[in-house]
């Protein structure tokens, strides 16, 4: 009888995440056009209401683009989450559920893999680095797609924790609606956490998010990356582990 | 196409081991609990089955009567209140699992992926890789007829190809016992026999032992044995001419309320819906007697052997093909 490993079992159904990604040409188009769109608007439309002493060193766009990339990071994770509750509805979830599998491998698979996806085409907006007038250094580069690629394991573990109880896609959207925008809006992902009301300040600092975006920004703005990323990785693991969990315990109630 | 059990051939593999038994479930009980505004729903009752090896049995019951439910713990997928599961001998989940196929009422394939794409990842599930892997797929997909479809998207199949692959996926591992539940939901009559031909071939020349869930009378009536589900328990299990044999040889139904049965044997008639039925012994005489008294009733009625919805009904009460309350799918 042939055994099964549980890495083997995560490599396969992050493949399978990456084919169904590249097979989806809309998805693709969606989740790079939405926030590059998001990118332009924001930028043209906030650059003068944002003083320039908040930013520091750098212009507006430059300083949004790590939020933009934190956004493609998040929209990752509900695309990624809702194809978890497509994969319950289609019966492809259960296929694998009976199968002798690890849980955590399953929950592993499906999180790098949508990890994988979301980094991929966050990472693509660091080619737009040149265009911004701003000169980072090639071992910066390489630490903001590091933080980039925690942000995406960690919101997409999120994600899958919250979508893997979810019945219905409806039913995750008020979750993604009440909870991921929010954060994202909380973030400091396009304006900066100084000059604002002390209960907005006070929320932004324990935002996990917030840990995220200045993980990814502080080595554009060759800035000290150690600390938010420390941050970023234990909520990585947190995520983890709650999405491990959640995807072990047996759930009496999901058909 | 003729009862499985009938075809059965002296080239049929005797089960690995007579002695143990391919499925055990005993004392099952499982409640749904409560959900938004639907209350707590007793699914399984003490549900207790034998499946001895290479025996195919139906499954059979109205939607709600606890059939999935069942399934659905024998897979591992719910757990049970109280009860016990043994596959060959083991009520280990993790080695209940790589001896045990399942086939759910919707496919367990991704419309995104080629068959062989599926049929890959599913085996490396199992710890299926390689050439292995390869030559695995290639010998299902020929068994399956299937051999030309490997490279096109799920998504392009129909409904009874895919269901065809999605047979494929269940076997690869090459399990013991293999549950499907309504497997041919869906289905177009030609395909649904195509599919029910398919699995008898395994079950005759492999020796594959079946438990499928129906609630279609004629599916049920191919197997070696249908065991009754009604309100989370098990009410009848036997082969089906014997449970034909509960209601009489003959049975007269009459297709009117309005009708009302002799006083001579107003007994012996029980009102259903929209009519009454009473069996009838094997004797002519009185089939012939019964005739003639209905004729001059002018009432529309029939003189037929019992089907298993007919021992069905006797036994609960419900004609099979109306749902049950409180149904979780």
């Amino acid at each position: 009888m042939n055994k099964t490993s549980g890495l083997t079992v995560a490599a396969v159904l992050c493949r399978r995440e990456l084919i169904r990604f590249a097979r989806q040409p809309m998805r693709i188009a969606a989740a790079i056009g939405t926030p590059v769109l998001l990118w332009m608007f924001m930028a043209s439309g906030f650059a003068r209401s944002i003083r320039p002493e908040q930013l520091g060193d750098i212009n507006y766009p430059a300083f949004l683009l790590p939020g933009v990339m934190t956004l493609v990071a998040v929209f990752a994770a509900i695309f990624s989450s809702i194809s978890l509750i497509e994969d319950r509805r289609d019966g492809w979830l259960q296929s694998v559920l009976v199968s002798p599998s690890p849980r955590w491998a399953i929950a592993l698979g499906k999180i790098v893999g949508g990890a994988l996806v979301a980094w991929i085409q966050a990472a693509a907006l660091i080619l737009t680095i040149p265009l911004l007038g701003i000169d980072v250094a090639f071992g910066n580069i390489l630490l903001t797609l590091f933080a980039l690629g925690l942000t995406c394991f960690a919101m997409t573990a999120m994600g899958i924790a919250f979508a893997w109880r979810s019945e219905t896609t409806a039913g995750f959207h008020a979750v993604m609606n009440l909870l991921f925008l929010p954060m994202w809006m909380l973030s400091g992902a396009f304006f900066p956490a100084q000059g604002t009301a002390g209960w907005m300040s006070i929320l932004m600092q324990v935002n996990p998010l917030t840990w995220c975006t200045q993980s990814i920004r502080n080595p554009i703005l060759d800035q000290s990356a150690a600390f938010p990323i420390m941050l970023t990785i234990l909520f990585a693991g947190a995520m983890m582990g709650v999405a491990t969990f959640i995807i072990a315990r047996p759930n009496r109630r999901v058909s | 196409m003729p009862a499985v059990a009938e075809n059965k051939t002296q080239n049929s593999p005797e089960p690995e081991s007579q002695s143990i038994d391919a499925l055990q479930v005993e004392n099952l009980h499982f409640t749904y609990p409560p959900r938004r505004k639907q209350p707590a729903h007793k699914a399984l009752n003490g549900v207790s089955l034998i499946v001895p090896a290479g025996n195919a049995i139906a499954l059979l019951g109205p939607n709600g009567s606890g059939k999935s439910t069942l399934m659905k713990i024998i897979s591992g997928i719910l757990p049970p209140d109280s009860g016990s599961v043994h596959a060959f001998g083991s009520s280990r989940i993790d080695e209940i699992r790589r001896i045990l196929g399942v086939v759910f009422q919707s496919e367990g394939l991704d419309p995104h992926m080629t068959v062989r794409e599926n049929l890959r990842d599913q085996a490396s599930l199992y710890g299926i890789t390689g050439s292995q892997c390869r030559h695995i797929i290639d010998e299902e997909l020929e068994k399956a007829g299937i051999s030309d479809r490997h490279g096109e998207l799920v998504k392009t199949l129909s409904k009874g190809l895919a269901r065809r692959v999605d047979l494929c996926r269940a076997l690869l591992h090459k399990p013991k016992l293999l549950i499907l539940d309504e497997p041919t939901v869906g289905l177009d009559p030609s395909a649904r026999e195509s599919f029910l031909e398919t699995l008898k071939i395994r079950h005759l020349e492999e020796g594959l032992t079946l438990l499928m869930s129906t609630h279609l009378i004629d599916e049920a009536d191919r197997m070696e044995r249908v065991v009754f589900m009604h309100k989370g328990k098990i009410v009848a299990d036997d082969s089906p001419t014997a449970l034909r044999d509960q209601v009489g040889c003959r049975r007269v139904t009459v297709y009117d309320g309005s009708w009302t049965p002799p006083a001579s044997d107003a007994g012996e008639w029980t009102q259903t819906g929209n009519g009454w039925w009473r069996p009838l012994k094997d004797d002519q005489d009185q089939a012939s007697r019964m005739a003639s008294e209905l004729i001059h009733t002018n009432v529309p009625y029939s003189i037929a052997p019992p089907t298993l919805a007919d021992v069905f009904e006797q036994l609960t009460g419900v004609r099979l093909g109306e749902d049950e309350p409180g149904e979780h799918s």
